[in-house]
């Protein structure tokens, strides 16, 4: 009996502790909601079988000199394009006409001598490449289909932000600035708050030659944009074999 | 555990230690900290991106009338949006090819809305049945591989809405509406898509504009609270038009008003 008190008195306490925190919640956020903006609304854009498919795991990020993810990449020179960034556009072949299903995806990357890792539902590249500022990056390029298959994408993991994280808000205006000058390549985050690079392609008569030179122009973009997500990662000081911090 | 412990650790650790040494620079402006001479805005455009869109940067969306402007509707014809894994197809709209400044101007006059050809840019002012009005430009490429639609915003103002987390939220939505995008032009927000200029007909052009102003419509709920000053508005989904009109000109001042 004394037992069943007990337990009644601290179930008593509990709820009015409960009660009085949930007045004292409700009274301060009434406060200052009175002073507070109103948080915009949360994007929810419905989905779009169009866009980069999820994959189920997470796929790996870019890393700054790290020696192990540098080891299993293949070298920029499968990638590397000296010329400019113009995109080609052209549709493919479309008298060959097949779309590319995830199997022939693979093969055309074969063809084009790059070793995709399956990783489905996309085919990973790793690549290594060197920036103009010594830095030695791993860059995992991910070649996919989109839900509905209509769409080719190509696309980088770069790192996760968010924020809480370090940018500044000029660090992402610089980015999304960045989206006028790389043609139909764009910076955008994924719902895992990753930054990533993408291009899409329509899926319509890719030949080996039409995806090789898009993986090309990505690939510059790639490069050539370091400067504005160099500073999301940590130490990326050449030849101290450190890592991305992210990872 | 331990090591998401560690890991979270290691953020902490790193943020601190950017805030100091942003804290450091800030002090030390000019003694040479490397993260302080990161350099901005450094990619050069490529021939097949967005060219110079010339006076269009100075316009913006707004809810004020503008006895120019024509509807939508007008426009598209009731098209039905197209997105990505449609465009550059011509394997069944073979009567298109590859547009001129010329031969674009013509299809789209023969559309209607009477555009302005400004910079060679082919501007129309658009309105929509929840009371905006916007400028929205089409032009091609310097290559001319590409044919653009872009829609002027509002000014990007990082003393107002243009914060951390409404950037994100771009940024995030950029996955989502993909062939289009935000991007920023000259300190101004815009919505962008490109197309390949391949076996282009005037259905494939309306279909394209309509998707343009869908994205329009649909991004809508992000945006539409920033254009009332800033974060302090509702962000009003579904579009709460504003009060006061948009000046037509006058360029990027910085105020806290993105039209302005």
């Amino acid at each position: 009996m004394n037992r069943t008190n007990v337990s009644f008195l601290a179930m008593f306490v509990v709820t009015v502790a409960s009660a009085l925190l949930a007045l004292t919640m409700g009274c301060s956020t009434g406060s200052a909601g009175g002073n507070t903006a109103i948080a915009p609304s949360p994007v929810s854009l419905p989905e779009n079988p169009r866009s980069v498919a999820v994959p189920a795991m997470p796929a790996p990020n870019a890393s700054a000199n790290n020696a192990r993810d540098l080891a299993n990449a293949q070298p920029e020179s499968v990638l590397d394009s000296k010329t400019a960034r113009d995109l080609d556009l052209n549709g493919g072949d479309t008298q060959a006409g097949q779309p590319l299903t995830y199997e022939t995806l693979g093969a055309a990357l074969q063809k084009l001598g790059l070793t995709p890792e399956d990783s489905k539902p996309f085919w990973e590249l790793k690549v290594k490449a060197t920036t103009d500022d010594k830095c030695d990056w791993t860059f995992p390029i991910d070649v996919s289909l989109s839900q509905d298959q209509s769409v080719v994408w190509i696309a980088c993991m770069l790192c996760p932000i968010d924020k809480n994280g370090s940018p500044s808000a000029q660090a992402l205006i610089d980015l999304l600035a960045a989206n006028n000058k790389l043609a139909t390549t764009t910076f955008a985050l994924n719902p895992s708050h990753t930054l990533f690079l993408q291009q899409p392609i329509p899926n319509i008569g890719i030949t080996p030659q039409v995806l090789g030179s898009n993986l090309k122009t990505f690939f510059t973009c790639l490069k050539q944009s370091e400067p504005l997500y160099k500073s999301f990662f940590g130490n990326t000081t050449s030849g101290q074999g450190g890592g991305n911090p992210f990872q | 555990m331990n090591q998401s412990r560690s890991r979270i650790c290691g953020n902490f650790l790193a943020t601190v230690a950017s805030i100091l040494m942003a804290g450091a620079a800030g002090c030390a402006s000019g003694s040479g900290q490397s993260n302080a001479q990161v350099p901005t805005n450094t990619i050069a455009p490529s021939a097949s991106s967005v060219r110079d869109l010339g006076g269009l940067t100075s316009r913006s969306i707004s809810t004020g009338s503008d006895a120019s402007a024509v509807n939508e509707h007008s426009l598209t014809g009731g098209a039905a949006p197209r997105s990505f894994g449609d465009f550059g197809d011509s394997g069944q709209n073979a009567a298109g090819g590859t547009l001129t400044m010329e031969t674009l101007g013509q299809m789209l006059q023969s559309i209607g809305g009477n555009p302005q050809l400004q910079n060679n840019v082919y501007i129309y002012s658009i309105k929509d049945s929840s009371g905006l009005t916007y400028p929205f430009g089409i032009s091609l490429s310097q290559d001319q591989k590409a044919i653009y639609f872009v829609v002027p915003m509002f000014n990007v103002d990082p003393q107002g809405w243009a914060t951390q987390d409404a950037l994100l939220k771009l940024l995030s939505a950029n996955s989502s509406i993909c062939p289009a995008c935000f991007g920023i032009v000259d300190q101004k927000l815009f919505l962008l898509m490109g197309i390949a200029n391949t076996n282009v007909n005037q259905d494939l052009l309306k279909q394209a504009i309509s998707y343009v102003f869908d994205t329009v419509h649909k991004t809508q709920p992000l945006w539409s609270g920033w254009m009332q000053g800033g974060q302090q508005g509702n962000p009003a989904p579904g579009g709460n038009p504003p009060t006061g009109g948009n000046p037509p000109s006058g360029g990027n001042t910085g105020g806290s008003n993105p039209f302005q």
